[in-house]
């Protein structure tokens, strides 16, 4: 399961592929699929944990995942040149997702309380300067084009005015995983690992070598442009567009259905 | 006000003198309700939305105490929402519930500190009484502004 | 009964369990903060980083949790490290005194663990 230089991970229309191909002898002895689930057991099991208190018991939630994880076995063609512990995360993400959607599960308030959401801490911060004092929920509605009822709704659903603006635009200070785009992830998680680094494989070595700099080395835009030898303005662009790439791709192998 | 009382009352203000209740079974999960007829209340009755988040809090500790050393299983909380010109007054009471057969743990003590440390500081006054088999908590809390 | 936002994920960060929490840690949803923290705890962490984030409501229960992990922290010579930025939910840390008690920042990466 190491990421080499070399490998071309495969594009995600592989996953549809697969699926047509389990009449495909698997190309792993008895032995070896053991092993791989045991390995992985660990993994599944931590997959499983993510979606805790979504209201469903871990016991389900592992059988789940175990379940997926055999699949993944089962499906996975070691020629194709994808690290394993990657496919077998996308499948098992995949199956606990279709387990709750079969569920018919609200697991998020509704879109319109989302949207409200977005738009009351703008219309608060907005009615604070104007009217200087906090305004009442009849002037958020007002403000808002909703009904109280909604704004309400959108403040017992967790999703209330916000004091602060969490808008960190400070990209220096950000780890790798941070700017890829996830909300919460200055973590890295098992999973994400195994979904970054073939991703990662798919840039050229230059621009590989570049996010190391900046992101593992510690290295300011400068210092990386004095090293090879370019405008700081050139690895900035080569830093964004590779980011670009990667979350690309890596949404791209997130969205397993 | 004259003239037809559902036509002439705005519908965004709660007016003097008005009163709701709420009674539900006296479980922790129901406590939301209480959050929830609470947000709809005081922002009715003229309060902002920083007053309206202390409220609700606020009312989520009364029913807390309420329910402190009973058994949870069993009873009803009842609330009680009173609006005045210059205040909101909010009581909780627990009925019906046994008495916890347990001894409160160390844990449990310190949320009732907590408690009362979160309503003093949110609301202008707050109060307990217990008798026999029920409890109730009680707040008031005062308009910041002109009276609604 | 009443669907409430609640979502535990268990993460590490430099070998450090963090536990995310999303939504609103009150009576009802407390304990399922507590078993988390516990198993955490009884899985040989007396470091954790608590990441509040995502919450938007936290009561006396709430509360009640975490000082009770923070002294079994401490205890077994660890600490229970709180990250949180809404002001609401400092508001209440603060009135509490316990902002004076948890190790509180406002990222991880300034968690200093």
């Amino acid at each position: 399961m190491t990421q080499g230089g070399d490998e071309t991970p495969a594009p995600d229309s592989d996953m549809a592929e697969h699926e047509g191909a389990e009449a495909e002898p698997s190309r792993l002895s008895e032995a070896e699929r053991e092993v791989m689930i045991t390995d992985n057991l660990g993994l599944s099991h931590q997959l499983a944990r993510r979606f805790l208190h979504r209201g469903e018991p871990l016991d389900d939630l592992v059988q789940v995942a175990s379940v997926a994880l055999v699949k993944s076995v089962d499906r996975f063609d070691p020629g194709r040149g994808v690290a394993f512990a990657a496919f077998a995360t996308r499948t098992i993400i995949g199956e606990l997702k279709r387990h709750f959607r079969d569920k018919g599960w609200a697991v998020r308030a509704s879109r319109r309380v989302q949207e409200l959401y977005l738009e009351l801490g703008h219309a608060t911060s907005a009615l604070v300067q104007q009217l200087g004092r906090n305004p009442t929920v009849a002037e958020l509605a007002a403000a808002t084009g909703s009904s109280e009822e909604a704004v309400i709704e959108a403040i017992e659903a967790g999703q209330g005015y916000r004091a602060t603006s969490i808008d960190a635009s400070d990209d220096e200070d950000h780890p790798l995983s941070a700017r890829l785009g996830s909300n919460d992830s200055q973590y890295q998680a098992v999973e994400e690992r195994a979904l970054l680094a073939p991703a990662l494989a798919t840039l050229p070595v230059r621009e590989r070598a570049i996010l190391r700099m900046r992101f593992m080395d510690g290295l300011t835009q400068s210092e990386i442009a004095a090293e090879i030898g370019v405008s700081q303005m050139h690895v900035s662009r080569l830093l964004s567009s590779s980011l670009e790439q990667l979350r690309q791709q890596i949404r791209d192998d997130d969205e397993v259905e | 006000m004259g003239g037809d009382p559902l036509l002439s009352a705005p519908s965004d203000t709660l007016g003097v003198g008005d009163r709701v209740e709420l009674a539900f079974p006296a479980r922790g999960d129901l406590v939301v309700l209480a959050r929830l007829v609470t947000s709809a209340i005081s922002a009715r009755a003229g309060f902002d939305i920083e007053e309206l988040e202390d409220l609700r809090l606020a009312v989520g500790e009364l029913c807390l105490l309420a329910l402190q050393g009973s058994d949870r299983r069993h009873g009803d909380l009842r609330l009680e929402f009173r609006v005045s010109t210059d205040s909101i007054d909010i009581s909780c009471t627990l009925e019906g519930a046994a008495p916890a057969l347990t001894a409160r743990t160390a844990d449990g003590l310190e949320a009732e500190q907590l408690s009362e440390q979160i309503l003093s500081a949110l609301v202008d006054e707050h109060g307990r009484e217990q008798q026999d088999a029920s409890a109730r908590a009680w707040l008031r809390k005062r308009r910041k502004g002109p009276a609604a | 009964m009443v669907e409430q936002h609640f979502q535990i994920e268990e993460r590490s960060a430099n070998g450090v369990p963090v536990i995310l929490v999303e939504g609103e840690i009150d009576v009802a949803t407390a304990p399922q903060l507590r078993e988390c923290l516990h198993s955490v705890i009884a899985q040989g962490n007396a470091t954790i980083v608590l990441d509040l984030l995502g919450v938007s409501f936290l009561d006396s229960t709430a509360l009640g949790v975490m000082v009770g992990a923070l002294k079994r922290c401490r205890e077994l010579g660890g600490e229970l490290h709180v990250v949180v930025t809404e002001t609401r939910i400092k508001k209440i840390f603060e009135i509490t005194g316990l902002d004076r008690v948890f190790p509180i920042s406002d990222s991880l990466d300034r968690a200093k663990v």
